[in-house]
């Protein structure tokens, strides 16, 4: 497991002013705007990752992964692509212990793959009012992971560090705000 | 320096856009070019056009690549300048971001949207998503797509 860790390094100052409290924001947004979740609803487990067929495995009404093909674009950056695929199957795991809170009418756009520069993947998912953003960088310890929204949903930013060791729970909360907001 | 309250970012690629026409953040990602020499105020450029006059639309939407098909064939981005000052403003862009006006011979609506280079990869990809999400009012589709 330890080898898939993303490396903790925030960045100091400039950058994250906007941003430094967002483990507040999105817990403030979540206990506030969500009174029809209760937080133990939504289910995390820790546990091994399994990289293996992280697509096939979903179900078609929240397959959000349905798009993801990492190396249509003919790039090949091994470290990049392993971790992206980590990244899948624990989003994928995020979504089958969770299915019972995706309520049928809730569209889920596809997650959307774009290698940026060769060098790293921009994995978005994008709503009308918001978008959510990992980055998943050559240089490991620069991913990062974003949440912005429009005027209708009070124009709000949040970022941070990708790391992997928080990585279940991060997409616990990103999907309660998407099915939320979406 | 006197600007409209528009600008045009052309979508050269279908990814840039997405099913819903919601745009991609790639569209406003700021690429380093090996090609292109660097800027003395250590700024990366994305080219743009200015919403002077409806020329601006015909220009854009009329400009052919080397191989003389359409330049913008997937259409173009409308963006609004006050959401984009709005944003220069924010402290994560801190004013890193800005504009400029730079006319060429074939385009006298040409300019630039501006970012450091000392930006980092990670936040220059917030940048582009806050930009993609604040301002933009709508895609255009290219007319001049037969496609």
């Amino acid at each position: 497991m330890s080898e898939y860790q993303f490396e903790h390094d925030v960045e100091p100052g400039l950058y994250v002013q906007e941003d430094c409290d967002s483990n507040t924001i999105y817990k403030s947004l979540l206990s506030e705007n969500y009174p029809e979740f209760e937080n133990d609803s939504f289910v995390t487990a820790a546990g091994p990752v399994d990289t293996t067929d992280y697509i096939k495995m979903l179900p078609n009404e929240f397959n959000i992964l349905r798009n993801a093909d990492i190396a249509k674009d003919g790039i090949r950056n091994n470290s990049v692509i392993k971790h992206v695929e980590i990244f899948l199957s624990v989003f994928q795991r995020v979504l089958l212990n969770n299915r019972n809170m995706i309520d049928d009418s809730v569209y889920l756009p596809p997650l959307k793959f774009k290698w940026i520069d060769g060098e790293s993947i921009l994995i978005e998912w994008v709503f009308k009012d918001f978008r959510i953003g990992f980055t998943i960088e050559s240089n490991i310890n620069e991913s990062g992971w974003y949440l912005v929204s429009n005027e209708n949903l009070g124009e709000f930013s949040v970022s941070d560090n990708l790391y992997i060791s928080d990585l279940e729970s991060l997409l616990v909360n990103l999907l309660r705000f998407v099915l939320g907001h979406a | 320096m006197s600007y409209p309250t528009e600008l045009l970012r052309g979508i050269t690629a279908k990814d840039q856009i997405d099913d819903d026409e919601f745009p991609s953040s790639v569209l406003f990602y700021f690429t380093e070019r090996d090609n292109l020499p660097k800027r003395s105020d250590n700024n990366i450029e994305e080219s743009i056009n200015w919403r002077d006059d409806a020329g601006a639309d015909d220009v854009l939407f009329n400009q052919l690549k080397e191989d003389k098909q359409l330049q913008f064939r997937f259409g173009a981005a409308v963006v609004c300048r006050h959401e984009l000052d709005r944003v220069i403003q924010t402290n994560v862009v801190n004013h890193q971001l800005s504009y400029e006006r730079k006319a060429i011979p074939e385009n006298k609506y040409h300019g630039n949207l501006l970012l450091s280079r000392d930006v980092p990869p990670r936040v220059r990809k917030k940048i582009s998503a806050t930009i993609a999400t604040m301002c933009v009012k709508k895609i255009m589709p290219n007319p001049n797509n037969q496609l």
